[in-house]
């Protein structure tokens, strides 16, 4: 009896074992034999595929194409880069991670651009814009010879759809602002005239004609065909910055309603820009390649890109030396043996990035309400030693909130917190740093820091922020004598820890954030951050009325100078005068890039824009042998 | 039998309406909502208004839990968002909010197969080398053969992954470049099927993408991380075994089995090995459920895109349909790997009976 179960037991194993592996008829082979001949040669293409289908369905012919979007990699010039995660959307309406910026970066193009390596706004799809007297009203002067693009998965084809005009960039703008659209970047946008109305209304409960009132008063109208005005609800000199934005980008009407959220989705989606999305497998791959169509396609050399979404970085390190990745983000743990190796030190690319790492102080908590106090802190940060022992990617000192690209930074001038600085960048080394402290603490009236008590340090979990508060926490004890308490929290946790409205016996004295740039001008940084007006106010800044007005009054001048002049005034107040935070450094990108790379962009403002990549492609085919 | 089948799955339906119920509770719990934040910046209250509304999470908590359930067109009367769900008892688990225009469903239908893949050939891998080895181990108790056996499983359970993994990523495909480094290359088996989907922008069906075409680079991709989770499995089910059979070879019967003149293999194949499984069944019960719904170190090592990761990320994304579909699905796992291994319990031991 029980042997009948047994070997019932292992027919099924084994057929599990059979199913899962080696059983299956593969499919057709007639497919797949059509498909390589398809690569080969492209004239005898039809031919061939007509012929052996013949016999098949009409249905069998798109199949039979349609496996060939991928092009044949040695004709293709190819880059492989990695995106890191899974992108969480590809509609510029509701992007607002870096992933999703730089997939969309490729295969869309707004008004305006940043420059990936000047990180300066150059023309979009907008060839001029002129700027009225009072700095209101900007006209954009679109190219008439953009086109939307659309991916034929069918055929493989990219086909062209129709023009681009002021119309779709008016659509973009108004449903960016749509509340039924619920953009998390909307309020980039407020700075158009009714945008903020728009997005804050209930548009719900309201009626249709209301509903409309309020769309058409947003302050963005196509005067014809290829010429947009937007009208703006205050001046912003910075408006062509914000104009190069995802959420700011032309949108086609006609397919988002038609398909509504799956219109992101090759072979739905339309596109303007230079690449064409052609595969999105999710959470593991994506392709783009090369819109032929575009108006600048001839200055652009690569076909293909693919990109992979490996998350963990020793893994996608290990595939950049197997050949696979053309260009990684060098893991931090390997830095130092990359450095001490011939070769690899030789790919090593390190550049700066458009992002400040900053401890904030809670300028309401007793001992960090007397700004001494907090100006000691900061000074006896060894921001250099940090850098060289414990972030190890020549990350540069900062003395100010925005660093050197962005516009009216003031970063590295020795007139805004000299002590932050080495003595090789202007600034009073370490060692007078350290006595400038002491004697701040003593104008506090501590003669000694175990006099503040026990300072809590707070950052979000995270094995490279916990290695940094513990050095900064190690340099207060030895410098200053003052005990720290470091605490960690996951990261939505801790962002609800810091907030503004939390009691103060709960908030912690001292915490960790970063900021990178939306765009390049100071507005994103020290007015959107830390104006109380404006931004979370984490700081709880005091006596700000000063800041506040010089904020103001650099929103709204027209002269660059001036607001160049505005600006360095409030990073002197915030990083010096009144040290409401510690400037820590400002991010550099680390990365791998393999010698076949000719040029490449890195740390910018806007997308990375990687189709402006340059490829040595036959180096690249010889070194990885494909023929 | 079928009778015990539909019992089992009647006692489930209250068990799953609990995890969904505590579930969505304790992740509404966690401080910190989806919508917060977009990075570290926090947004103005009315984009986080918007945000809510659109994903109905300024409904009272009730109305919320309903939707969820029993689907917007019951609990939700009047919503013209165009966007209303089914409810979960229909198989909709409703949209991700982290992942625009992506639903749970979609998430799952493209995930879940290749943790199952992954998973069934690792369980295959697990059964096939540590059933052997244990069996192997407490029939030569006592002697070298014992002892290395045990020491590999000792080692098996206690080297983690998250080492084993890097470390054949070193070796196999760096060093020797036997294997590709990291990555899953699994094409559906009725490919013919997959690409209408995909020749018409639509989302592949669960059940095509589940049995992969059996290439050799599928393999090849395959081999490290089945490896991998693999020898990790099959230390656990080497060590029962072999803890187990010792006990059972010691009974009466066993010498009754012997004293009779059968021969070795029959008395441990027949008599011994049968009865000593049920202790390593009912393990291998709530491990392959594990194992199929998802590992997420392995997963992430190779840069695999199964479930694994969005049972951990979804709960840093407070992504609260995810975090309810993942842990839904894995209770259903959990269940349905039970009943099996008390079916196989009533199978191996003729006492149990399914009652």
């Amino acid at each position: 009896m029980f042997r009948n179960k047994w070997t019932i037991l292992i027919v099924i194993l084994l057929f599990a074992a059979i199913g899962l592996s080696a059983c299956a008829q593969p499919t057709p082979e007639v497919v797949e034999k059509v498909v390589e001949v398809t690569v080969v040669t492209e004239k005898e293409v039809e031919k061939v595929v007509e012929q052996t289908v013949v016999v098949e369905v009409e249905k069998e012919v798109e199949k039979v194409v349609e496996v060939t979007p991928t092009p044949e990699p040695a004709t293709m010039v190819t880059l492989n880069l990695n995106l890191g995660t899974e992108p969480p959307t590809l509609d510029p309406s509701l992007a607002t991670d870096t992933t999703s910026i730089e997939v969309i970066g490729n295969q869309m193009v707004g008004l305006t651009v940043i420059d990936p390596d000047t990180n300066e706004v150059v023309p979009g799809l907008a060839e001029s814009w002129d700027i009225s007297e009072d700095g209101m009203e900007y006209t954009f002067h679109l190219r008439q010879d953009n086109n939307w693009v659309k991916y034929n998965p069918g055929t493989g084809e990219v086909e062209v759809q129709r023009p681009v005009t002021a119309q779709d960039v008016v659509y973009g703008v108004k449903r960016t602002l749509d509340p039924r659209t619920a953009s998390d970047y909307a309020y980039v946008l407020y700075i158009i005239k009714g945008g903020e109305e728009l997005n804050n209304a209930d548009i719900g409960a309201m009626s249709d004609e209301e509903a409309q009132a309020l769309l058409d008063a947003v302050g963005v109208e196509a005067l014809d065909e290829y010429t947009v005005k937007f009208t703006l609800a205050d001046p912003a000199p910075y408006f062509p910055s914000i104009a190069s934005m995802w959420v700011a980008m032309p949108m086609p009407q006609e397919v988002i309603e038609a398909k509504g959220e799956r219109w992101q989705e090759p072979g739905f989606i339309w596109t303007n820009g230079a690449m064409v999305l052609t595969k999105w497998a999710h959470d593991d791959s994506l392709q783009q390649i090369k819109n032929p169509y575009w108006w600048g396609a001839d200055d652009v050399q690569i076909d293909v890109i693919d990109y992979v979404m490996v998350t963990e970085a020793s893994t996608a390190y290990a595939m950049y030396l197997a050949g696979d990745l053309d260009a990684v983000g060098a893991p931090q743990d390997e830095i130092d043996s990359i450095k001490a190796d011939p070769v690899l030190s030789q790919e090593l690319m390190i550049a700066p990035s458009p992002c400040t790492y900053y401890y904030g102080f809670v300028n309401t908590k007793a001992p960090l309400d007397n700004a001494d106090v907090r100006r000691a802190l900061s000074a006896a940060i060894d921001r250099k030693g940090l850098i060289d022992n414990v972030t190890k990617g020549n990350q540069l000192p900062a003395n100010t909130f925005a660093p050197a690209m962005i516009f009216g930074s003031a970063a590295g001038d020795p007139d805004i917190a000299p002590w932050a600085l080495p003595e090789d960048m202007g600034g009073t080394g370490y060692d007078k740093a350290v006595e400038l402290a002491k004697g701040w603490l003593q104008d506090a009236g501590y003669a000694d820091g175990s006099e503040l008590g026990t300072i809590t340090l707070m950052h979000n979990t995270s094995e490279g922020h916990a290695r940094i508060a513990q050095a900064i926490a190690a340099m207060w004890k030895d410098v200053l004598n003052i005990d720290v308490a470091v605490e960690n929290q996951e990261w939505k946790v801790y962002l609800n820890s810091i907030k503004k409205d939390v009691p103060l016996e709960e908030v912690p004295h001292v915490f960790r954030l970063g900021w990178c740039a939306d765009y390049a001008d100071q507005n994103n940084w020290l007015n959107e951050v830390f104006n109380p007006e404006m931004g979370a106010d984490r700081l709880r800044l005091q006596d700000a009325q000063e800041y506040i007005d010089l904020m103001d009054k650099a929103r709204a001048s027209t002269d660059p100078e001036e607001r160049k002049a505005l600006y360095k005034e409030g990073e002197k107040w915030l990083s010096d005068t009144h040290a409401a935070y510690a400037p820590i450094y400002y991010y550099t990108t680390v990365s791998m890039t393999k010698p076949w790379v000719i040029y490449r962009t890195a740390g910018t403002v806007g997308p990375p824009l990687d189709y402006t990549w340059k490829l040595d492609w036959d180096a690249k085919k010889a070194a990885l042998g494909l023929q | 039998m079928l009778q015990f089948i539909v019992r089992r799955i009647l006692w489930a339906i209250p068990v799953l309406l609990a995890v969904t119920f505590f579930t969505f509770a304790l992740v509404r719990a966690i401080p910190g909502g989806p919508f917060d934040f977009a990075g570290d910046r926090s947004l103005p209250p009315s984009v986080v208004a918007n945000l809510e509304a659109k994903y109905h999470l300024s409904d009272p908590l009730w109305q919320q839990f309903c939707s969820y359930l029993i689907g917007d067109t019951v609990c939700r009367p009047g919503d013209d968002s165009g966007r209303a769900s089914k409810g979960v008892l229909l198989g909709d688990l409703g949209p991700s909010f982290r992942y625009r225009g992506r639903t749970v469903n979609d998430i799952i239908a493209t995930a879940l197969p290749i943790s199952f893949q992954l998973g069934m050939m690792a369980m295959m891998l697990g059964i096939g080398i540590g059933i052997p080895f244990g069996v192997l181990a407490a029939l030569k108790h006592n002697t070298w053969i014992d002892y290395s056996a045990t020491l590999v499983a000792i080692l098996g359970v206690s080297v983690s992954n998250v080492v084993l993994g890097p470390v054949l990523i070193w070796f196999f495909a760096l060093k020797l470049g036997w294997f590709p480094v990291a990555t899953w290359a699994a094409e559906p088996l009725f490919s013919g099927i997959a690409d209408k989907y995909i020749a018409a922008s639509e989302q592949i069906p669960m059940w095509v993408n589940i049995i992969p075409k059996p290439t050799v680079d599928f393999f090849m991709h395959a081999a490290l991380p089945v490896f991998a989770l693999g020898t990790a499995l099959s230390a656990t089910i080497a060590r029962m075994t072999r803890g187990s059979l010792l006990q059972v070879i010691r009974e009466d019967y066993i010498r009754t089995a012997r004293s009779k003149g059968l021969r070795e293999r029959a008395v441990v194949v027949r008599h011994a090995l049968k009865n000593s499984l049920i202790p390593v069944v009912t393990i291998l019960g709530p491990m392959f459920a594990g194992v199929l719904t998802g590992t997420f170190v392995i997963e992430l090592i190779f840069a695999i895109p199964g479930l694994g990761r969005h049972f951990v990320n979804s709960i840093g994304n407070r992504d609260y349909p995810v975090v309810l579909g993942t842990t839904l699905l894995y209770g259903v796992a959990i269940v349905i790997a039970n009943m099996l291994v008390d079916i196989t319990y009533a199978w191996l031991d003729p006492r149990v009976r399914l009652e």
